[in-house]
């Protein structure tokens, strides 16, 4: 019923970046969408986590790489860093710093 | 692994009907103001899916019917069963669904879909027109599937694995109990709802216990060869419950046939096994509606589009949350929040007349061994060609060692966890 692309043909119409994402593929959007479940729905925590509306971009960025390089300590957030890749972690601190 | 999540190829003939079906509404569409969207369940995926397309787009339409007045939440019950919550802590209303977001909020069971014509019909008599529909009714039991299992043996032997009466039936039991009993667990095989959920129950039961009735002890027989975060959980019991949890395989006789509900009697190969308590897990299929309404497999499971949590089995309707098969995902909560969003976007961009992008899905399973013991279970994932895959590398449990302090904090951020959910799904 559904016609899909032969894998082998996927993979050629692609440029990976280092974790294997297609590079431009994944919104910032919809990867802050999966931080507001602990972090509040538009980045804005009930729960006394940190807020990620509105920080400044370099900061939640440097925070997400010393987390993903477990130069920071964590109790959580190291695992999660290491889901993005240094492109979308840059994409997602520049979305989540125009936030409101 | 190729990570491949660009949507135009994997959406393939799903989009395309879409596209086509809303082929005569396309002047309001242009205009973005047209659509109505219709959700069935208003649990932790379809309320964060109503909510959201509303975020997405303020000017749809949303209907959310749900059979049940408040949501009790699954999270959490376990801690009403080790003592540390009531029911009322873990009982939460929509209003705030329709306060802060405008969704419409309908109360009743949803009973048949006509895909055709678009629209739900209700128990009352009532039907919902939609452009788009999103089904998120969570499990049901499969009653009958164990021998002895069924409607009246669950008023016996509690399930609680739907939270409410059940849960404070199992309480009522547990606190009832004489000290120095057993109490029996009965885990199923996968997939079924929540993986950590029966280890973090045996766990709050051991606390109850430990603190009031110090002679007794808790059996967990599995269908299972092993199980969620099972290092951890079996390094918390010998620390934190040393002898009071035992935990038998399926292949050493934990593998229940029938049950015998008024003798509190469970049959597995290996003998019978007697609880002063029993609860039982059973087996369990997507909710009656997603079966009814041709959604679900002959496993009764619902396929789904990984990129926009469309059926793969009728067109122009979305499924998320325990209901589906979705890949490396688990049957939690926490997924549940996820794909909403992703399902909402790809319904807003659909009515649009857009392909759903590419999605990025995370999950994250916390379990108390203690009230004062976290552990937990997180992921990133993303679309494949073969389905949802979790990120290489990334992801992954707590350490295997850690000291006092860290499991403190995780049971703290347990807490953050649930308030952020609660929150992020129904305010
Ligand atoms: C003991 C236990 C502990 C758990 N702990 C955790 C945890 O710590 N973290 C976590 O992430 N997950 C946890 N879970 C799992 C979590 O509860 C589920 O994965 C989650 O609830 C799934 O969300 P859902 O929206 O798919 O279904 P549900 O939450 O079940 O919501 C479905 C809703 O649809 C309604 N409904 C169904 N059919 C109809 C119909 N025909 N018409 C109208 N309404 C209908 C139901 O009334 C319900 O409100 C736990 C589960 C259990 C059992
Ligand atoms: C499961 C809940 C959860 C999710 C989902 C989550 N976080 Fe976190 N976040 C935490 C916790 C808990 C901490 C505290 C550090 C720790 O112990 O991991 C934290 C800390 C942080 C910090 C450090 C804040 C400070 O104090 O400087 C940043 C930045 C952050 N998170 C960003 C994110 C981003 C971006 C996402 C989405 C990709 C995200 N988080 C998703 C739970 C979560």
């Amino acid at each position: 019923m559904r016609t899909y692309i032969k894998p082998a043909a996927l993979a050629a119409s692609l440029v990976l970046s280092a974790s294997g994402a297609a590079a431009d593929a994944i919104k910032p959007e919809t990867m802050a969408r999966n931080c507001f479940t602990c972090h509040g729905t538009g980045g804005h925590p009930v729960n006394g986590l940190a807020p990620l509306a509105g920080i400044d971009a370099k900061a939640i960025e440097t925070s997400m790489i010393d987390f993903r390089n477990d130069r920071r300590q964590a109790t959580i957030m190291n695992r999660i860093a290491r889901g993005l890749s240094e492109a979308e972690i840059a994409a997602l601190a520049q979305y989540l710093s125009t936030l409101k | 692994m190729s990570r491949e999540t660009r949507r135009k190829f994997l959406i393939g003939a799903g989009a395309a009907l879409g596209t086509l079906a809303y082929g005569r509404f396309a002047p309001a569409i242009a205009q973005g103001a047209a659509g109505r969207i219709v959700v069935i369940g208003g649990g932790f995926g379809g309320a964060t899916a109503a909510k959201y397309a509303r975020l997405l787009n303020p000017a749809l339409d949303v209907t959310l019917v749900e059979r049940d007045p408040s949501y009790v939440t699954c999270p959490f019950s376990n801690m009403v069963l080790g003592g540390t919550r009531t029911l009322a802590d873990i009982t939460h209303d929509r209003s705030g669904l329709a306060r802060n977001h405008g969704v419409k909020l309908v109360q009743g069971e949803a009973i048949g879909i006509d895909a055709g014509s678009r629209q739900v019909r209700l128990a009352s008599g009532q039907t919902l027109p939609y452009d788009r529909l999103l089904v998120a009714p969570g499990i049901d039991i499969r009653f009958g599937a164990v021998e002895g299992y069924d409607e009246a043996a669950a008023e016996l032997m509690p399930h609680a694995w739907k939270a409410g009466p059940q849960t404070a039936l199992l309480r009522r039991q547990l606190e009832a109990m004489d000290d120095g009993g057993t109490v029996i667990i009965a885990a199923p095989a996968n997939p079924f709802r929540c993986p950590p959920g029966p280890y973090e129950r045996a766990s709050m039961i051991a606390h109850y216990l430990k603190t009031h009735k110090p002679r007794s002890k808790v059996l967990i027989l599995d269908a299972k060869e092993n199980f969620s975060k099972q290092g951890l959980f079996q390094g918390g019991w010998e620390a934190v419950y040393p002898g009071m949890i035992e935990w038998v395989s399926g292949s050493a006789g934990g593998k229940v046939s029938r049950v015998d509900a008024r003798n509190r009697t469970l049959a597995t190969e290996f003998g019978a096994q007697k609880g002063a308590v029993v609860n039982f897990i059973p087996p369990q299929q997507a909710g009656r509606i997603a079966i009814a309404a041709g959604l679900a497999d002959d496993k009764g499971w619902c396929p789904v589009d990984p990129v926009s949590f469309e059926s793969k089995q009728v067109p122009g309707v979305h499924v998320i949350g325990d209901a589906i098969y979705a890949g490396a995902m688990p049957k939690s909560g926490t997924a549940a929040n996820s794909q909403a969003k992703i399902a909402a976007a790809a319904m807003v961009g659909l009515l649009g007349g857009k392909a759903a992008d590419a999605p990025m899905l995370a999950n994250t399973c916390y379990s108390l061994v203690g009230p004062d013991y976290g552990i937990s279970v997180t992921g990133i994932y993303v679309a494949t060609a073969e389905g949802i895959k979790e990120v290489p590398n990334s992801g992954g449990v707590s350490p295997a060692r850690a000291a006092a302090a860290i499991r403190k904090q995780e049971a703290v951020y347990t807490d953050a966890w649930y308030k952020g959910i609660v929150a992020d799904s129904l305010a």
